[in-house]
């Protein structure tokens, strides 16, 4: 009789859960498996890869970056710099309207930005834009953005997702809570967010460029990588992200789905102490570099997803020169080190993640092995947690070699060896190699106050030149991400700044 | 009765008040930083210090914690750091989720593994005793991750039969709770079944025997359920075990559960998540022991409450 209450207890809890719908792919709606849970959907707040990626489906800005890594207009048709450089006027594009019906206009941006300035929850997101002084709607469809001193990168500021543009409408009537009711101008309208589990966005019927060529996009948070791939193979998924290189060639041999790969501007290294007594000398970083065959481990570990670096900054960033590529020559490191009086007597350790970059921890341990062959004593520390990994990057025990992955996400030379090898920086976050040469310093300056694109990529070849030769870094590869879709859909296109962007899918 | 269950209730009060204090300092022990987890790698130390003070991670630990106290007695559990949201809302919308995986997981653990138990004891030593045993022994012994991936490429991407992931209808919630119930049911099936060995060889049942009893009747009627006082104690030990489990069974088929949130919550150093989620988790567990203490007086006449 027991057994029969248990039976009746777990009938009605079946029955319970019956209430529900399931998501599954249907033929006018695509389904894309992301991996984090979603923090918000505001613009101006965390920086997190999944979320942005929801996002950059219902927003737009006044400009975005392309595939190509390209600024290109988005709401805003035009836009003109004055003499001194620091007068942004930009002309807007006319009849465009948020999802909730609200025009989109001057007022509408002012009143954005004004938020992304003044609000406190806002503080990473508005620390792209303390440069600013002011922003002003001088009538419906002309906006004049004033910086307080000549900021050469603004433009590629204002491509990224804390520069998107919300409903002034949505905002006002949510306030704190605009995050969990986003409207925006972009293709995909919000429908509903079940916490945990999954987006719904529909196609915005009166989109304003070319609609997507399906009816819904719902966007599911399934932690598991394996549990990606197989809701891929049973066709509950259509869009999956970061296929790791062991699934690629079972996923290639699939006739239903395609696999590509994206290169990203996420350049990979490991930053070398240049403090420490026994790194302070450039040809002892310059042997580290010729020790490591990174060719190979790009081939082998990698499985292909990544070319070899030849300068700090990913390709795709603006500013990215090709330099030089230390090539394998242990020879050559072992006559190095030998001039710099460490032959066979150099000890260093190493710090490496796992689980964050494409097969971090394998990479650092074969960087370990190739070390240790021209004789040097290195030790690896492989941290699993994250959080209490980028916790080491400021502290003055921290290993010697540190592993590192960087993007800008403004795809700007700025963002991406300011704060990695800048002398101001150096020993905060993020330069853990303790960089600190002022002629570098003085280019990365120059090229921020310079409004002239064109001077300010020669300044940045000038400081790529310094920092390659220099050797701060153990420079290791510009990290490739595969992406695999089904076949039955097209027009899904992952950014260099490794968002995935669903704005032009069709169905087949 | 109704004396001893409001005791044994206010006794949970100073166990809850201990996890609050222990969850709230090993959070904080943990390296790693929360304001730096918000900011993003790019932020500088001066905006990173900003958002610290915002969230007033940067006030002397006593004062954060009689905060967090007195926010407990108010009802308030914080905001979350990551979401921005009261961390109330986070949890009461994944209760559901994992209350339903547990709740059908621990069933499906003690059918089976009641079931399993007692065939196992009817039969000592024959085939059926046999078969139980390597079952039960394979679902102690089986990792639940692997378990959950062999489940998703048979049931899902072979047959097709049932969604590999997800939320919401009776055939998501089938392989999460066989995942984490088959777990339980191995534990369970060898409890029970040593238990009811023990009670097969007791005097008042060779008694019931020599009266003349069928054979089922003494199993069912006289040895079950003086055999199965223990298996209500480990189901109810066990859970809790099974909230710790669902981490891994929510993980794997993206349920989108309480267990989860917290893990998540540990990455990114959510610190109002982890604590509120925590004090939660004990509740259940405080009460489930509670209700199963209740349960051995049902079962057993000799237990009496005071």
């Amino acid at each position: 009789m027991r057994r029969g209450v248990v039976l009746t207890v777990l009938a009605t809890m079946l029955a319970l859960a019956v209430a529900g719908t399931g998501a599954a792919a249907q033929d006018d709606t695509v389904v894309v498996a992301l991996s984090s849970t979603l923090t918000t959907l505001e613009t101006q707040d965390t920086t997190d890869t999944d979320s942005a990626a929801v996002r950059f489906s219902i927003y737009e800005g006044l400009v975005t970056i392309n595939q190509h890594g390209e600024t290109v207009p988005e709401l805003a048709e035009s836009w003109d710099v004055s003499e001194d450089g620091r007068t942004y006027t930009f002309y807007l594009r006319k009849g465009i309207k948020f999802h909730d019906g609200t025009p989109f206009n001057a007022e509408a941006v002012k009143v954005n930005f004004d938020r992304l300035m003044t609000t406190q929850r806002n503080t990473s997101a508005g620390a792209y834009f303390t440069m600013l002084e002011s922003v002003e709607a001088v009538d419906e469809y002309t906006v004049v953005f004033r910086t307080k001193e000549p900021f050469g990168p603004f433009i590629r500021h204002l491509g990224i997702h804390a520069a998107q543009i919300m409903s002034p409408a949505a905002i006002e009537k949510w306030g704190d809570e605009v995050g969990q009711h986003p409207v925006g101008t972009g293709p995909w309208k919000f429908v509903e967010w079940v916490r945990g589990d999954h987006v719904t966005l529909e196609r915005n019927e009166d989109y304003w460029r070319e609609k997507p060529g399906a009816k819904r996009l719902i966007y599911r948070i399934v932690p598991e990588p394996s549990t990606r791939v197989a809701m891929l193979e049973t066709g509950e998924a259509d869009v999956i992200l970061r296929v790791t290189p062991e699934e690629v060639e079972r996923l290639s041999n699939n006739p239903n789905i395609r696999v590509f790969k994206t290169q990203t501007a996420r350049s990979m290294f490991f930053s070398i102490h240049t403090q420490r007594p026994h790194l302070a000398d450039p040809r002892v970083r310059q042997a580290l570099n010729y020790a490591v065959d990174k060719e190979a481990i790009v081939k082998s570990i990698l499985g292909g997803a990544g070319v070899v670096a030849d300068s700090p900054l990913g390709s795709g960033v603006f500013g990215y020169t090709p330099i030089k590529t230390y090539e394998y020559n242990p020879q050559k490191a072992r006559q190095l080190l030998t001039e710099a009086g460490y032959a066979n007597r150099l000890s260093i350790t190493i710090a490496a993640p796992r689980g964050r970059y494409v097969q971090d921890w394998l990479v650092a341990q074969a960087v370990q092995a190739q070390l240790q062959a021209i004789g040097i004593k290195a030790q690896l520390n492989i941290v699993g947690d994250f959080a209490s990994y980028i916790q080491q990057i400021t502290s003055p025990d921290r290993a010697d070699l540190m592993f590192l992955g960087w993007a800008p996400s403004t795809l700007d030379g700025e963002g991406g060896l300011y704060q990695i090898l800048h002398g101001d920086r150096a020993n905060q976050f993020a330069n853990s190699s303790a960089f600190d040469n002022d002629e570098f310093d003085r280019y990365v300056d120059l090229a921020r106050t310079s409004t002239d694109q064109e001077q300010r990529l020669e300044y940045y070849q000038k400081a790529q030149e310094i920092a390659v030769e220099e050797a701060p870094m153990l420079f290791m590869y510009y990290q490739a991400v595969y992406t695999a879709v089904r076949d039955r859909i097209e027009g899904v296109y992952v950014l260099p700044s490794e968002q995935l962007i669903m704005r032009e899918v069709r169905l087949k | 009765m109704q004396r001893y269950i409001l005791r044994r209730i206010l006794q949970m009060v100073p166990v809850l008040f201990a996890v609050s204090f222990l969850v709230f300092i090993s959070v904080r022990l943990l390296p790693g930083d929360p304001a730096r987890m918000i900011a993003g790698l790019e932020a500088s130390e001066e905006v990173v210090q900003q958002i610290r003070h915002e969230l007033g991670l940067d006030q002397p630990l006593l004062i954060q914690y009689v905060r967090f106290l007195g926010g407990i007695l108010t009802g308030d559990l914080g905001t979350s750091l990551y979401f921005n949201t009261p961390v109330y809302e986070e949890l009461a919308i994944r209760l559901p989720a994992t209350l339903q995986l547990a709740l059908v997981g621990t069933a499906l653990a003690v059918v089976i593994g009641v079931l399993g138990g007692v065939l196992s004891a009817m039969y000592r030593g024959k085939w059926i005793d046999q078969l139980a045993i390597v079952l039960s022994l394979a679902g102690v012994s089986m990792p639940t991750f692997w378990l959950g991936i062999l489940f998703i490429q048979f049931f899902s991407v072979q047959l097709g039969w049932l969604p590999s992931s997800g939320y919401g209808t009776w055939k998501h919630l089938v392989m999460p709770a066989l995942t984490l119930g088959l777990y339980g049911a191995g534990r369970i099936a060898r409890l029970t079944r040593s238990s009811m060995l023990e009670v097969l060889t007791a005097d008042y049942v060779r008694t019931a025997h020599a009266k003349g009893l069928h054979p089922r009747a003494v199993v069912f009627k006289h040895a079950f359920l003086s055999a199965v006082i223990p298996v209500v104690t480990v189901t109810g030990l066990e859970f809790g075990s099974f909230l710790g489990k669902a981490v891994i069974s929510e993980s794997v088929f993206a349920w989108p559960g309480i267990a989860r949130l917290i893990v998540d919550a540990v990455l990114h150093r959510d610190f109002p998540i982890i604590q509120g989620g925590v004090l939660w988790l004990a509740l259940m567990f405080a009460g489930i022991n509670v209700l199963v203490d209740v349960l051995y007086g049902y079962l057993d006449p000799r237990i009496r409450y005071t």
